[in-house]
C-alpha cells in the first residue's frame, strides 16, 4: 500500500524553504530538532517533510502501520503551537482521524502533516500512540 | 512501539507478473483478523529501518495461524524488493493488523465492489469469507486491469460466478490482449450500469487512488451516498 501518490489532494502543501524547529513533547519530556529543506525528504515515510518524515530522520518513534499513507490513524500527533504553517487536512485524513483515540482540536496525521517553515512548531505525541497497533481492534 | 512478532516465511510464490503471495507464520494463538484488512510489515531496510509497509491479507483466518499477504513488486520499492527476496524459513517482524475496509456491521442489502489490480485482495478476502457463510448477501464485483495478467483471482472469481448465485463478477481490461471476449475500458464503465438499481448496496472500492477517487465522487454525486457510505481502501 505504500509508494508516492499523484492524486490525493494532500498534494497540496508548501514545502520549507528555510530551516525550521520543531519540539516533540512525550512523556513530559521535549526533544527539539532542525529541519533543513535540503533534507527533506529524510525517510520514504509519509508525504516529504511531513512530521512523520521529519520524526524518522532524527530517529524519535512515531507509529505508523500503514507506512504512511493515510491509512490509518496510528500516527496521530497533536500540534500545539504552529498549526497555521501546517498544510490544510484533507477529507481523507479527517476520515482516519476519526478512528483516533483523545482526539484533539489541533489532531493531525504525522504522515500528512507537513509544516511549511515559516516558523518553529511543538508537536505532541500521545502516550497512546506508541501501543495503537495491540490496541486496535483485530476482529 | 507496539510489541511486534516475529513470523517465519512459509512460502514465497509467483501469482501474477510481478505480484507474490507470501505466507508467514504461524502465529499463535491464530490471529482473528476482519476480512479485508492488512498486515503491518516492519521491514529491516530503508534509511531508517524499520522501513514499515502494510500489505493486504488474500485470506480469512482459517485457523491455522498462517497469514497469507499479497504484495505486487514495485521497481525500486524497498520493501517489495526486500520481500521477493526471502525464502522459507526467513524472519519477517509483523506490528500487527489493521485496516476499516471490512464489511458494515449490519449489512444492509447487498454489496457492490469495484477493486482494480491488488485491489483485489481484500476483495476477495472477504467474498471467501462471505462464501463459508449459510446466506451470503447478493455480492457484485467490478475488477479492472490493464491486461489479463492483472486479474488477480480472476479463474476463482470466475468459477464462483459460475456455481453461486449469489456473486456475480464482470472483469474489464483496458488493453486486452487478442482472445479477450468481455468489456473493455475502466471500472466505471461497469459500475455506472451496475449501481443504478434501487435495491440496497453497500459500494467498496479499492485499488489506487487513481481509480478510488473519482469512483467514490462517482457514488457520492451521481448516487446519492454519503463519502463515508462508500468504502474505500487506498493502495498509495
Amino acid at each position: 500500500m505504500a509508494g508516492t501518490n499523484p492524486y490525493i489532494q494532500t498534494a497540496e502543501y508548501t514545502p520549507a524553504t528555510k530551516t525550521y524547529k520543531v519540539t516533540f513533547i512525550h512523556d513530559g519530556q521535549e526533544t527539539t530538532v532542525e529541519v533543513d529543506p535540503k533534507d527533506v525528504p529524510y525517510a520514504r515515510s509519509g508525504l516529504p517533510g511531513s512530521i512523520l518524515d521529519i520524526c524518522e530522520g532524527h530517529n524519535i518513534e512515531l507509529e505508523h502501520t500503514c507506512g504512511g499513507v493515510c491509512a490509518c490513524s496510528t500516527c496521530h500527533v497533536i500540534v500545539r503551537q504552529g498549526i497555521d504553517s501546517t498544510n490544510e487536512q484533507t477529507d481523507d485524513e479527517l476520515d482516519q482521524l476519526e478512528e483516533a483515540p483523545g482526539l484533539h482540536m489541533y489532531s493531525r496525521l504525522g504522515c500528512q502533516c507537513v509544516p511549511d517553515g515559516s516558523r518553529d512548531i511543538v508537536i505532541e505525541i500521545p502516550n497512546w500512540n506508541r501501543n495503537a497497533v495491540k490496541e486496535a481492534p483485530h476482529g | 512501539m507496539g510489541e511486534a512478532m516475529q513470523l517465519r516465511v512459509q512460502c514465497l510464490e509467483l501469482i501474477a507478473p510481478e505480484v507474490y503471495r507470501l505466507d508467514v507464520g504461524p502465529v499463535e494463538p491464530p490471529l482473528a483478523w476482519k476480512p479485508g484488512q492488512w498486515a503491518s510489515l516492519r521491514l529491516p531496510v530503508g534509511p531508517h529501518p524499520p522501513l514499515v509497509r502494510a500489505y493486504s491479507l488474500a485470506s480469512p483466518p482459517d485457523g491455522t495461524g498462517i497469514m497469507p499477504l499479497i504484495f505486487d513488486h514495485v521497481d525500486g520499492g524497498l520493501g517489495s524488493t526486500y520481500l521477493k527476496e526471502l525464502g522459507p524459513g526467513d524472519e519477517v517482524e509483523m506490528g500487527g493488523v489493521l485496516g476499516k475496509f471490512v464489511l458494515p456491521e449490519p449489512l444492509v442489502g447487498g454489496i457492490l465492489f469495484g477493486a482494480r489490480f491488488t485491489g483485489a485482495v481484500p476483495v476477495r478476502c472477504i467474498v471467501r469469507a462471505l462464501a463459508q457463510t449459510e446466506n451470503p448477501p447478493r455480492v457484485r464485483l467490478v475488477q479492472g486491469a490493464r491486461t489479463r495478467d492483472g486479474l488477480l483471482f480472476l479463474d476463482e472469481f470466475a468459477a464462483l460466478d459460475r456455481y453461486a448465485p449469489w456473486f456475480s463478477y464482470h472483469p474489464i481490461l483496458l488493453e486486452p490482449e487478442e482472445g479477450w471476449n468481455g468489456p473493455v475500458g475502466e471500472e466505471l464503465d461497469l459500475l455506472r450500469p451496475l449501481s443504478a438499481e434501487e435495491a440496497p448496496y453497500v459500494p467498496m472500492l479499492s485499488g489506487v487512488r487513481e481509480f478510488t477517487v473519482p469512483a467514490r465522487a462517482f457514488f457520492q454525486e451521481e448516487r446519492g451516498f454519503d463519502r463515508r457510505a462508500v468504502r474505500v481502501e487506498h493502495y498509495d
